[in-house]
């Protein structure tokens, strides 16, 4: 480097924001405000996450700083990308890739059929983009339907990872005060301060089981409720199933119920879909399934095949974003644009001219269905 | 689109004679110095806030990178380092709260002899300066906040090596002193840990290194493919440095007294409160993007 760098920083940061135009806010919450924006040259569709500046106590928000530092290490096909970062006076901004819809949408959606190769195909993704996480060593920590972004293309992307954290020394402790209740691990909710990659595997239990049924599937009231809701759909975990589980910090006295039938309530899945999800539920955190391993369990192998992604079940209606209230949290954000839902989503022979849109132009609803279709082979082991 | 953004963090050591702050006056050494000096409150400050050493590390570099951009006569070397620290609590996940963070950086960049509760002026100034200078720093380091320290390669090394652990925790702490020059900024973490365990091997007389000299017949070091006159040129530099530190200390009986007074444009700092912990605060017209 030949020049004095001075100011160096500076430059290549007014630089990025001046690639990119904000067009309307898509919503709010209270630690950002998600703007549907676009790259000016090559026109590809972006959302910019503006974090708003914590109070004046603390600087920098956390949470921020958690979702650009993850997210700069994450490269994978299921995980949202992030694209730039610019600051601009005291706020920070996240480029992110668009992406239209979320899967708790698609959940919602009762006007939508879910078949068992949908189903899987979604967890497939979801794995595949945890198990990239987790080998990264991080830990997502906030697993839930509305995290779970969709592309126009269909490729499920896990996003919000404004708790995200490094996991595996075993010295720290971490809080045990995270993840969305419904999807809680019961280790988390009895205060363990020292977990691994299990509680993001409990969570994305708990969102297989939603796929099945269509509603949540562990919903408590309170924390402590959690638990009971917990033991009364899964039985009351005891020494043998769980060892070690008198020692964790909030102690254990709880009602004991019987483990109930699991093929009564989810009675259209298959066997091998609820043998991965009760290893997925398994109470012990050291026997839980891991992703990798879930990635080889029998269920994705056995037939029905995982549908491609271009051709699984998405929201139709058109989704307006500033009236979709956004939770207390702020970990909601809502994506969702009109355009990307025409009405030839499901299309498919939209021939070439979509092919040679594609190269600059990320995602717009020119370059649905059929070319993404044949990008896209689920069969395919991720590189990952 | 973030390799368009410079975060190649690789230097030479040309470069550093050639750094925004040569560039406005200050000597390579008087620069090495001050980083030196910033890294030294980083450490003290950490030891106190009880913080995990590689979030001291993380501050080292971020502030050896800063610098790289900005110019000491900009920013203050002390308030650089009280941001570092600050903001490496954040991205390495050892929050501490500026309540307690600013009264510690004021102690012992002031030797011990102020003191900024929360809530006086003093604290108030601090914590403006830390807050503002976050989002250049931030900015600087063009949002690349995951580092590697020698730290693994070290334990990496020393295990591979079965090295003795009085000998590995005498490498790290020269790691530590390698963190407080810009070393990051031209070696990899590996030749770093190298380095220290080669000076360790030097310093160390006992038998037990005498034993261990054996495995140091640098034919790991090609497995590690690093190159004997890289490790040199570090073992070389950190013992300059060792030289010189010990000659600046005798010559400035004062201590501290003389960065401070360097800075002529420092509101209030007459020459009798030289150590003064104040931020060094300047109009700094290039602090907002727009």
């Amino acid at each position: 480097m030949d020049v004095p760098q001075a100011i160096l920083g500076e430059e290549i940061n007014k630089e990025t924001e001046s690639l990119y135009k904000k067009e309307k806010k898509l919503g709010e919450g209270t630690y950002a405000v998600v703007y549907l924006g676009h790259h000016i040259k090559t026109k590809r569709k972006v959302g910019i996450k503006k974090i708003k500046l914590g109070n004046m106590r603390s600087g920098l928000d956390m949470s921020a700083i958690r979702e650009v530092k993850a997210l700069r290490e994450l490269r994978h096909p299921n995980v949202i990308e992030l694209i730039d970062v610019f600051s601009h006076k005291t706020n920070l901004n996240l480029v992110l890739e668009f992406l239209d819809t979320d899967l708790e949408n698609v959940i919602k959606d009762k006007s939508l059929v879910f078949m068992p190769a949908d189903i899987k195909s979604w967890m497939m993704m979801a794995l595949r983009g945890l198990d990239h996480c987790h080998r990264c060593w991080l830990l997502h920590r906030d697993l839930k339907p509305n995290n779970f972004l969709i592309a126009s293309d269909g490729q499920l992307k896990l996003a919000d990872f404004g708790l995200a954290r490094e996991f595996g020394d075993v010295k720290r402790a971490m809080t045990s005060q995270t993840v969305t209740r419904w999807y809680r691990a019961p280790e988390l909710l009895l205060g363990a301060t020292n977990y691994t990659g299990s509680i993001d595997i409990w969570a994305m239990g708990c969102v297989f089981a939603e796929l099945l049924l269509r509603v949540p599937y562990l919903s408590g009231e309170s924390d402590l409720e959690q638990l009971t809701t917990i033991f009364k759909a899964r039985g009351t975990p005891t020494e043998d199933d769980w060892p070690g589980l008198s020692k964790l910090p909030m102690g254990f006295k709880f009602e004991k119920h019987p483990r109930p039938a699991f093929a009564e309530l989810f009675h259209g899945a298959s066997d091998d879909a609820l043998d991965l999800m009760n290893r997925m539920l398994t109470y012990n955190p050291v026997a839980r399934i891991t992703a990798a391993e879930a990635l080889q369990h029998p269920y994705f192998r056995n037939s029905p095949r995982p549908t491609q992604p271009a051709k699984l079940p998405r929201p139709k209606q058109e989704y307006v974003a500033e009236e979709e209230g956004l939770d207390s949290d702020g970990a909601r954000r809502k994506r969702h644009y009109n355009d990307a839902f025409g009405d030839d989503v499901f299309s498919d022979g939209k021939g070439d001219s979509a092919v040679a849109h594609r190269e600059g132009s990320g995602h717009s609803r020119d370059q649905d269905a059929q070319p993404t279709a044949k990008r896209m082979d689920l069969r395919i082991s991720s590189p990952a | 689109m973030f390799e368009r953004q410079c975060t190649d963090w690789q230097f030479t050591r040309e470069d550093l004679k050639r750094t925004p702050s040569v560039s406005c006056g200050w000597t390579a050494e008087r620069e090495e110095l001050d980083r030196a000096k910033a890294c030294s409150l980083i450490y003290s400050a950490s030891r106190k806030l009880q913080l995990p050493q590689i979030t001291s590390a993380s501050a080292c570099v971020f502030l050896h990178r800063f610098f790289m951009r900005h110019t000491l006569k900009e920013y203050h070397h002390y308030n650089i380092a009280a941001t570092c620290l600050f903001f490496a609590c954040k991205s390495e996940e050892s929050l501490r709260k500026l309540d307690n963070f600013i009264p510690v950086i004021v102690y012992y960049a002031s030797k011990g002899n102020r003191k900024a509760p929360p809530g006086t002026a003093e604290f108030e100034k601090w914590r403006s300066v830390i807050l503002r200078t976050e989002v250049i720093l931030l900015q600087a380091l063009c949002f690349d906040m995951v580092v590697n320290h020698p730290h693994a390669a070290l334990i990496d090394l020393a295990a591979s090596l079965s090295m003795p652990q009085r000998l590995t925790q005498m490498a790290w702490n020269f790691i530590a002193d390698c963190m407080r020059l810009p070393l990051c900024l031209i070696y990899s973490p590996k030749a770093i840990a190298c380095a220290s365990i080669v000076l360790t091997t030097k310093v160390s007389s006992s038998d037990l290194s005498r034993a261990s000299l054996g495995f140091l017949d640098f034919a790991w070091m090609e497995k590690a493919k690093i190159s004997r006159s890289t490790i040199d040129e570090i073992v070389q530099w950190l013992l300059d440095f060792y030289a010189r530190e010990a000659r600046s200390r005798k010559t400035t009986s004062q201590g501290v007294a003389d960065h401070t007074a360097d800075h002529s444009h420092t509101p209030a700092s007459s020459p009798g409160s030289a150590a003064s912990p104040m931020p060094h605060v300047h109009p700094s017209p290039s602090s907002d993007p727009k």
